[in-house]
């Protein structure tokens, strides 16, 4: 069948409960947002007739995905928004700001001329006051620290005699240029397990882009991504992300939105977790853990419940001794990436993470682990408190270097 | 008892009747229409929205497909605000006779319908829910129309006129005096009051009906009546009008009309006009043969069915179903059966309703010494809402509702725009599926036509889309409550509004139709209780 006939028949489907209009952090707090179901499943019957009829409201879904989770109807709501968006964009154009913000690949090179003196001009008040008056960029929102080196620059590739498993690992423009501790903590686990790990220089999995309504520029970076991760998979490589984001976008979005084929590389591609889990429920993990008396909030990204395979990070770090973590089930952190860094939308992000906030205070935990880049920024930004990739606590646990701050 | 005055009564509020009215008033003929129910609850709402290009009648009958050729193009000019130029196409397949498609495509070309071959493969790479087994194409002038707006919009042009049009009034008797008519007594259907009007003559344009007011003046006509049952898919499912290349027959006709694809129809002859109930078997039936032109059609959600009875007339009887002619026949009861100031228009297509008014109307004219020659065809039914309008209605209803607001609004749209710029409250979508507006409905709730939700319904949609009213039904109805017509007997306007959306939901009580409709039955009788009710 078809991708064309599926994308009408999918439209049949919704039945119009409103859902997941109820469960949208977005529409929870503002009513400057039409919804997931107008935008999406409610129009796209009169853009069958009028591929223009984008509600102007599209801008301010934050492409979350809560609505495809929650949807009863099996609706791929997230992608119809995601679609109408580009079209919008095509149609009306985006501002700058939404054109840098997308091309997250592209700060990234630029900062690299010199890290620290990004970072210091990023947090320098009166610039950020010049950018949220010029460029609407929200000065209250931090920018993320770029490292002194890539991850790549960093990661050298150990030799491993009679490997249990090889990996490709895919680390994500996150990791790659902010937290290439992330990375590092990664491969110190899979060298530790005899798992070979290589990497490879990437595009931008494009969800960025993709969320700033600028589809041909996605569609050009899953191209390259595609036909780089499949001559991986052809040579018996499994992809392994970090990133829930770089993980839904390569192995669900890119055929969603782009109709491409990538039935293999949905089936080849493991969250750096589920990979772990698998190795375990094979008995190939070494669980030789050391004690970690500590407590922990941890918050599910909302890509991470989208892809839907579960927590299985919660599932390995059950392993470390007198490790507790506290499932915070606060739902979105707000942030979506660069949808919190806009000024008109940055009070909405805040006020979306209120839950999380709130969910760490009842805990009464004091230090955070989240998967995702974006979430750890925004989570660190809305408590003050410590956030870290939920790998770096099993490296130490191992007694590995974890790049965790002394 | 109210009295009134006028020169001629038109009995049947459905697109002749509502034409004969515009035309009339046009002429300087005063005149009020009656209407038993809401305007095009009959015959004229419960047809597939085809206007024909003519291509479905050129082999049998050269001078209807012309008929329908013209008027089609007319209505293009006069109201197109009402018609969507989808085009059209004509598709064979391996079992229909090729001789045929040979006969039609020199049929077509004699009656002036231009046609061109397609190419089967792009046809298909446009549209893929199309059979591949189709070996031959052609496209033709066709267009979808929409009757309820058609309908209006006559209405509203001849009351600019000072012609006068009630609903909800039944004919109740007709007055006679020397072999002639004198007037009409009319019943209110909600109220039960009684007007008289007086006039010097009658036209009867009740379709369906026509017979059962024949009968009132103590005459005779034999109506055949033809029930069509048609179903309504979710979505639109080509863009344009997809006709099976053989000689007419039932369920070969799909068209696209504004969000969803309508297919039909069947042919059952029935005794009560009111004979609207499609049954589950000519649901199935229509399938088994629309399947043939769209192999996937089962996996498509139908969202209801719904069934109108053909006026169908033959002077000589004998003939039935798809044999009896389509054509019209403007019946002189002066000439016929010695009574003066009485005519009958019945049979005829939608296609063609405005040329059945013009000739009812010449007829009428004469009579009554008026020789005003008939303007219908040249004059716009509605005035096109400005362009400044329509970025106006832009701004405040969005891209995606603002040009079918316009399109069903016509020149009440500065208005609803208006109140929508005013209060930003009134920009709310309350019908999300079909985009129809809180200021819209507010509107349409006021203007002293709508007596239910259903007569609401047929002037903006609400309710129409995917979830059959679910919830528009119930937020309208909270919303009206500042309209005293609306403000006590909720439960009467909700069991009236949804149990005439059941009654189509019925026979395709299926696949995601039916979690609609569970839905659907969970709100309102459970959360809202609205079956314990009843038994209070």
């Amino acid at each position: 069948m078809t991708q064309k006939h599926d994308k009408h028949l999918i439209l049949d489907n919704c039945i119009k409960c409103s859902i997941c209009v109820a469960n949208c952090p977005v529409v929870k707090v503002t009513d400057k947002y039409a919804g997931p179901k107008q935008n999406g499943p409610d129009l796209e019957r009169f853009r069958l007739d009028e591929p223009r009829a984008v509600h102007p409201s599209i801008e301010y879904c934050s492409n979350c995905k809560t609505c495809d989770v929650v949807c009863p109807s099996g609706v791929n709501v997230s992608a119809m928004n995601c679609k109408a968006k580009g079209e919008y964009v095509a149609l009306h154009g985006a501002p700058i700001r939404d054109q840098v913000l997308g091309r997250v690949e592209l700060i990234c090179k630029a900062a690299q001329i010199a890290p620290a003196l990004v970072n210091w001009a990023a947090n320098v008040k009166p610039f950020r006051a010049i950018g949220e008056a010029t460029f609407g960029v929200a000065a209250d929102m931090p920018f993320p620290r770029f490292a002194s080196r890539t991850f790549l620059q960093q990661y050298k590739p150990k030799k491993i005699n009679n490997p249990k498993g090889k990996v490709l690992y895919y680390p994500g423009c996150y990791v790659n240029y902010y937290t290439p501790q992330v990375g590092l903590a990664l491969a110190e686990v899979f060298a530790h397990n005899g798992i070979e790990m290589v990497v490879d220089s990437f595009n931008c999995c494009g969800l960025p882009t993709v969320s700033n309504g600028l589809t041909e520029v996605a569609k050009g970076y899953a191209r390259n991504n595609v036909a780089k991760l499949n001559s991986y998979i052809e040579k018996g490589y499994k992809i392994i992300t970090t990133c829930p984001s770089c993980n839904l976008t390569l192995r669900q979005e890119y055929h969603e939105l782009f109709d491409m084929d990538t039935v293999r590389i949905n089936n080849e591609t493991y969250d750096a977790f589920e990979y772990l889990l698998m190795l375990h429920e094979a008995g190939k993990l070494d669980t030789r853990l050391k004690a970690l008396p500590q407590r922990f909030g941890y918050h599910q990204p909302c890509h991470l419940r989208s892809v839907g395979f579960g927590i299985p990070s919660l599932e390995i770090l059950r392993l470390i001794p007198q490790l507790e973590v506290h499932n915070l089930e606060a739902g979105c952190c707000g942030l979506s990436g660069s949808y919190g860094f806009k000024k008109e939308k940055y009070p909405i992000s805040q006020e979306i993470g209120q839950n999380v906030v709130q969910a760490i205070q009842e805990a009464g935990v004091t230090q955070n682990i989240t998967e995702c880049g974006m979430c750890q920024l925004q989570i660190n930004h809305l408590s003050g408190l410590p956030i870290h990739h939920p790998i770096q606590l099993l490296a130490e646990a191992y007694g590995l270097p974890s790049y965790l701050p002394k | 008892m109210a009295t009134e005055k006028v020169q001629v009564v038109v009995v049947g509020g459905g697109a002749t009747g509502t034409g004969i009215l515009r035309d009339l008033a046009m002429r300087g003929i005063s005149a009020l229409l009656v209407e038993q129910g809401d305007l095009a609850h009959g015959t004229s709402s419960r047809f597939h929205g085809l206007l024909h290009s003519g291509g479905r009648y050129a082999v049998k009958d050269q001078e209807a497909a012309k008929e329908c050729l013209e008027e089609n193009m007319i209505l293009r000019r006069i109201a197109s605000d009402c018609v969507e130029p989808t085009g059209g196409l004509f598709a064979a397949l391996p079992e229909d006779d090729p001789a045929y498609a040979e006969k039609w495509v020199k049929a077509c070309a004699e009656s002036g319908i231009k046609t061109e071959e397609l190419n089967i493969k792009e046809l298909l790479k446009k549209y893929p829910v199309l059979s591949p087994r189709i070996t031959k194409a052609y496209s033709t002038p066709d267009a979808a129309v929409d009757g309820f707006r058609l309908l209006w919009s006559n209405v509203n042009s001849a009351r600019r006129y000072g012609a006068k049009m009630v609903t909800y009034h039944k004919l109740s008797a007709v007055y006679r005096a020397n072999g002639a008519i004198t007037g009409v007594e009319l019943t209110n259907t909600l109220n039960g009051e009684i007007t008289s009007v007086e006039c010097q003559m009658v036209i009867n344009a009740a379709g369906a009906w026509a017979g059962e007011v024949a009968a009132m003046a103590g005459l005779e006509i034999h109506m055949i009546k033809d029930k069509g049952t048609l179903l309504a898919f979710n979505h639109r499912l080509t863009n344009q009008v997809v006709n099976r290349l053989r000689p007419p027959g039932d369920a070969d006709i799909f068209v696209p009309h504004g969000t969803i694809t309508l297919l039909g129809t069947t042919s059952i002859a029935v005794e009560d006009p009111n004979s609207t109930k499609p049954s589950e078997i000519e649901v199935e039936n229509m399938l088994n043969i629309g399947r043939e032109t769209m192999p996937n059609i089962d996996n498509y959600r139908i969202i209801r069915a719904f069934a109108g009875v053909r006026p169908l007339y033959q002077a000589n009887k004998g003939a039935g179903g798809r044999a009896v002619t389509r054509n019209f026949a403007l019946i002189d009861h002066e000439q016929k059966d010695g009574l003066k100031g009485l005519v009958s228009i019945v049979g005829g297509k939608f296609t063609t309703y405005r040329l059945m008014a013009e000739k009812t109307v010449d007829l009428a004219a004469k009579k009554l010494g008026n020789n005003t020659p008939c303007r219908t065809a040249e004059e716009p039914l509605t005035q096109p809402v400005t362009s400044e309008m329509l970025e106006r209605g832009k701004k405040v209803f969005g891209v995606p509702g603002y040009k079918k607001a316009a399109e069903r609004l016509g020149d009440a749209y500065g208005k609803v725009v208006e109140k929508a710029e005013q209060d930003p409250s009134m920009r709310r979508m309350f019908c999300e599926c079909e985009l129809v507006s809180a200021s819209e409905i507010d509107y349409v709730a006021k203007d002293g036509d709508s007596k239910t939700l259903s007569d609401i319904r047929r002037k903006t949609r609400m309710g129409m889309g995917t979830c059959q009213g679910i919830f528009c039904s119930y937020r309208t109805l909270g919303a009206l409550g500042n309209n005293p017509q609306f403000t006590v007997g909720h439960r009467e306007f909700i069991t009236e509004f949804l149990q005439n959306r059941w009654r189509g939901i019925r026979p395709v009580l299926w696949g995601q139709q039916l979690r609609e409709t569970q839905l659907s039955t969970g709100i309102f009788c459970s959360l809202f209780g609205m079956e314990r009710m009843n038994d209070e």
